[in-house]
């Protein structure tokens, strides 16, 4: 070896002459590798996305505090010499420390903790029992039962609000009553309007969460470990408690964040149940300050309830974090022995069924069926009518609306869904699968990271807030972006943005799925970087690419919350559509749109699965 | 056709160095494997030759061309330096046919159709797939996904082909195959191959040139027989040949022209190779090693010394024996079948000019091969 290191320093030698005194070596080695940096794809690509996170996520958000300590143009008057754009404290103090807030902040702010968190014990619960007794007992009609139990969370979050209204509605608000107080039945407040209907709604949308994460985890669940505790002598209920339990706890738990962050920003449930009798939650007083032109009051209250989720979701990590190797321990294990449930068997199996039955079948037929009623709240069969999906426009009837499917407004509002799905899924899936691409390329680097903590941002933004931070944006005019506030495309910026977090997950576990070596291939092979992308990867991505669209185009087309404060009647959609009926007080038209919106969303969901094959659970965002 | 030199290349992520100032030459026709276990930087070397890892440090020549330098920046990309690439797990793509795969590389360099045709036949026909052309990788076992393989990097004929870890994923039989396969390919196409293994079976049976790492370091560059005789050190010595070559850790003391070496209760005399020529202090730490199959049992002609039958396991072919004198533990290849008796005796000698010496502090090697002439027991004192 010796004598070849001098041959090699030798040769060191000899290259390192041929470039005397031209250009000094670190000028050129700056600039041989500066320009290879900036020609590099993956590079060019983080710094573009970079900048569309900024532009989408981040100058709204800090456009949202702006907004919150800047005098708007209606409040001039009521601070002293106050100048449009001035900083002020006016909004603040107004909503935290004033004779108001206890209207404004204080109670709503009360009434969604209490709200969000009974929701999520009752929808944990139910979760869980549902999720234990379809994995693990010889319960019949499980594939049945699994499927359907997971329908409540794809139907539109207001449906069953709307079913309960068309229930148990009394006179306290005057128009037609329900179907109980049809029959005779007295109903006090408290069961027609408020807290109480509104926790029992939310729990109905929102208990799939669990069931899914709860129900894979008893499924990945190694069932050795409780033949283990059985060999040792432990009985079935000490079994449940200290093995089944303490393994699914972590499952449990980002359930539970899940549930209670949605809780936090719900929307349409609290508005269809808890405004009739002036019962607020920060998200419907937020709405209300919006409409009665205090949008400051509004912007610092949306702040709120983003500093709630991202709280929830670092105590989350905390936790999670901790405990997550629970999960990991698990094993391919043999197939779990099922809990023979004996005698009890046929009566768990109808329980279910008349649980699934009352929560799907039973809302979505009351729905329907008052839709067919001329007169509302009269059941009998001469009051049978079409006029509310094909009827001529009648004086008289709903402010003389003709059906919804005669009525151009049904349609234009279909069309605009259908277009605000379209674009926004197209949109994500392009954006969806350029992060994944690029954040799997550049891994290790600090942009990569920066980009996908980036993309994950919009999640912790409750929709309505996200919609707040978008109005505060885009309501007047700022430098060379112009006003967007009712434009068409304000709501599909938004709608984008707010998937992202799904679309950036599903096109990065797609590209690692698909390894680098399948470009690394292309780029010895002689392709360059838009030829591998077109000919080796985006073909290679297809169904990733499908998933990445899909779940923005479903979760755009039943969207309300973010999009009843951006949309205008010249941008009305489906969702908003039913919105304004029902506060109208046109409920049959108002469930006949959210029926129509249920076939539609319904026939998309079967068509993604069949198509990409895929679970439930990567929807669990939407 | 060129060779490949590599002049001080270091890779470091973050703290992590992974290559450590390199200097590897590749001759020119060459069948070169990178030998070392997991985490050498044997498959970071090869990605660098590549063009798909920058180097952090030093220079590659594909030949006349430089094609990295850290020190001016320049770097050129994987297809300007002439170079096809077999992945471990073969990377083809799977929505294309076997001769979509094939005519992909050829189509980039803008070839004329009729010419790609011609040559994707002419790859295919060397690999032995013609009958798969139309068939998608999904469809082909693993076997014949490795030749798709290596008929997509021949096709466009690179200077060099560079091989990862490629029959990792085969079972034993395929393995076999596809090692004489190979080898064949280099006798006929005389390409430069760098192959990049953990499997020294694999690198002693194929290369003409073996070059040991660890660490990120270079250990040994060797013709693979001579590699096997003459490691430079312990490591070497260890990592090549199955089972790992038996050492026996003792203290030195020369005495007129010969070394005495006591380990344990044993003091054995060895006769110094002519070749050698290392200075030993007296009572220097040293490994005795001896390859499993130059151990000999029950040889009258040799100075022999006794030992124990710990085990011994018959494979039908040859016999490994464990023995045991003290502390001292030994295992023996013999080309017979037997089963010996545990704890019968067994005299044991060595195969002469076949002992080697390392250093026990550095694990360098001092001697070329000794004869053991001479086994005492140690006196008391």
């Amino acid at each position: 070896m010796p004598a070849e290191k001098g041959g090699i320093q030798q040769m060191k030698n000899q290259i390192e002459q041929p470039n005397p005194g031209r250009v000094p070596l670190f000028l050129e080695r700056t600039w041989n590798r500066s320009r290879r940096v900036i020609t590099n794809p993956p590079m060019l690509l983080s710094i573009l996305l970079l900048g569309v996170f900024v532009y989408l996520v981040i100058v709204p958000l800090i456009s949202l505090v702006h907004s919150s300590i800047t005098l708007h143009s209606r409040d001039t008057l009521r601070v002293l010499g106050g100048r449009v754009g001035e900083l002020t404290s006016f909004y603040l103090q107004r909503v935290f420390a004033s004779n108001i807030s206890e209207v404004l902040f204080y109670r709503p702010l009360l009434n969604t903790i209490l709200i969000s968190f009974s929701m999520s014990a009752l929808a944990i619960s139910l979760g869980c029992v549902l999720a234990w007794i379809v994995v693990r007992t010889d319960i019949p009609f499980k594939k049945l039962f699994s499927s359907a139990a997971v329908v409540p969370f794809i139907l539109p979050s207001w449906t069953i609000s709307l079913a309960w209204m068309t229930i148990f509605k009394n006179r306290t608000v005057g128009g037609s009553a329900g179907i109980l107080e049809y029959f005779g039945v007295q109903l006090p407040d408290w069961i027609s309007y408020g807290p109480v209907p509104i926790v029992i709604c939310m729990a109905l949308h929102y208990y799939p969460f669990t069931y899914l994460l709860v129900g894979s985890a008893l499924r990945d669940f190694d069932t050795r470990l409780e033949e283990a505790a059985l060999v040792l002598g432990a009985n079935r209920s000490v079994i449940l408690r200290r093995v089944v339990l303490a393994v699914v706890a972590p499952a449990i738990l980002s359930s539970f964040i899940l549930t209670i962050s949605r809780g936090i920003g719900s929307f349409s449930t609290p508005v269809f149940l808890g405004n009739p009798i002036n019962y607020r939650v920060l998200s419907t007083r937020m709405f209300a300050s919006l409409q009665t032109g205090s949008p400051g009051d509004a912007y610092v209250i949306a702040m709120v309830m983003i500093l709630l989720a991202v709280l929830l979701i670092f105590l989350s990590n905390k936790v999670l974090g901790k405990r997550r190797s629970f999960v990991t321990i698990t094993g391919k294990a043999p197939k779990p022995q099922l809990v023979k449930l004996g005698k009890l068997r046929i009566p768990v199996a109808i329980a279910v069924g008349l649980f699934l039955f009352s929560v799907i079948v039973v809302p979505l037929f009351v729905l329907a069926a008052d839709t067919f009623m001329r007169v509302p709240g009269v059941y009998s069969l001469d009051n049978f009518t079409l006029h509310y999906w094909i009827g001529e426009s009648t004086p008289g009837l709903v402010d003389g609306r003709p059906g919804i499917l005669r009525d151009a407004t049904t349609w234009k509002a279909l069309g605009n869904s259908v277009k605000l799905g379209l674009s926004a899924s197209v949109l994500c899936g392009f954006f969806g699968i350029l992060i994944g691409y690029t954040v799997v390329r550049m891994r290790g680097t600090r942009i990569a990271s920066i980009l996908d903590q980036l993309s994950f941002v919009p999640y912790l933004i409750p929709s309505i807030a996200f919609g707040a931070i978008y109005l505060s944006l885009f309501a007047v005019r700022r430098g060379p972006i112009p006003s967007l506030y009712g434009s068409f495309l304000l709501i599909i910026l938004a709608t984008t943005a707010k998937n992202f977090p799904f679309a950036a997950k599903a096109g990065s576990s797609a590209m690692m799925q698909l390894g680098h070596e399948v470009e690394e291939a292309g780029i010895i092979a002689g392709a360059g970087w838009f030829t591998r992308m077109r000919r080796l990867i985006l073909p290679l991505q297809r169904s990733g690419l499908l998933g990445a669209v899909m779940l923005p185009f479903i979760s755009a087309m039943r969207e309300l919350s973010m999009v009843v404060i951006l949309t205008t009647p010249g941008t009305e959609l489906l969702t908003t559509l039913t919105f304004r009926y029902s506060d109208y007080g046109f409920y049959h038209m108002s469930n006949a749109v959210v029926l129509l919106l249920v076939v539609i969303i319904v026939v998309m969901q079967y068509i993604m699965q069949k198509i990409t094959g895929s679970d439930l659970s990567e929807g669990l965002g939407g | 056709m060129a060779d490949i030199r590599l002049e001080g290349i270091t890779k470091r992520w973050g703290d992590v160095v992974a290559v450590d100032e390199l200097d590897l030459t590749i001759e020119d026709g060459s069948f070169t494997c990178l030998l070392g276990p997991s985490g050498c930087g044997k498959t970071t070397t090869l990605r660098m030759v590549a063009g798909l890892e920058e180097p952090t440090a030093g220079r590659i020549h594909c030949g006349q061309k430089l094609v990295h330098c850290s020190e001016r920046g320049i770097s050129v990309g994987p297809h300007q330096r002439g170079v096809g690439l077999i992945f471990q797990s073969y990377a083809l793509w799977p929505h294309m046919t076997v001769a979509q795969n094939i005519a992909f590389g050829l189509e980039m360099q803008k070839m004329k159709q009729p010419q790609i045709t011609e040559r994707v036949r002419e790859a295919a026909s060397w690999m032995q797939i013609e009958e798969y052309l139309h068939r998608y990788p999904s469809e082909l076992s693993g076997g014949q996904q490795q030749r798709v393989a290596l008929a997509r990097s021949l096709a466009p004929r690179p200077d060099c082909l560079l091989m990862d870890e490629p029959l990792s994923n085969l079972d034993a039989k395929l393995r076999l195959d596809m090692r004489t396969e190979l080898k064949r390919i280099h006798a006929m196409t005389k390409m430069t191959i760098l192959y990049v293994t953990h499997d020294q079976l694999e690198a002693i049976s194929m290369a003409t040139t073996v070059a040991v790492m660890k660490d990120g370091k270079l250990q040994q560059l060797e013709d693979p027989l001579k590699l096997y005789k003459h490691p430079n050190n312990m490591f070497v010595a260890n990592f090549v040949g199955s089972p790992p070559i038996n050492a026996i850790s003792g203290q030195i003391y020369a005495e007129q022209g010969v070394w005495r070496v006591r380990a344990g209760d044993m003091v054995l005399t060895l006769q110094k190779n002519p070749e050698d020529d290392v200075k030993i202090k007296d009572g220097q730490t040293v490994t005795v090693a001896v390859r499993s199959e130059d151990i000999l049992l029950d040889d009258p002609s040799a100075p022999s010394m006794a030992m124990t039958v710990y085990s011994s396991l018959p494979t039908g072919s040859d016999t490994f024996v464990r023995l045991t004198r003290g502390d001292v533990g030994i295992m023996a290849k013999i080309y017979e079948s037997d089963n010996l008796p545990v704890d019968s005796k067994a005299s044991v000698s060595f195969r002469p000019e076949r002992i080697l010496l390392f250093d026990g502090d550095t694990g360098n090697r001092i001697s070329l091969g000794s004869s053991l002439v001479g086994f005492n027991e140690a006196s008391a004192s």
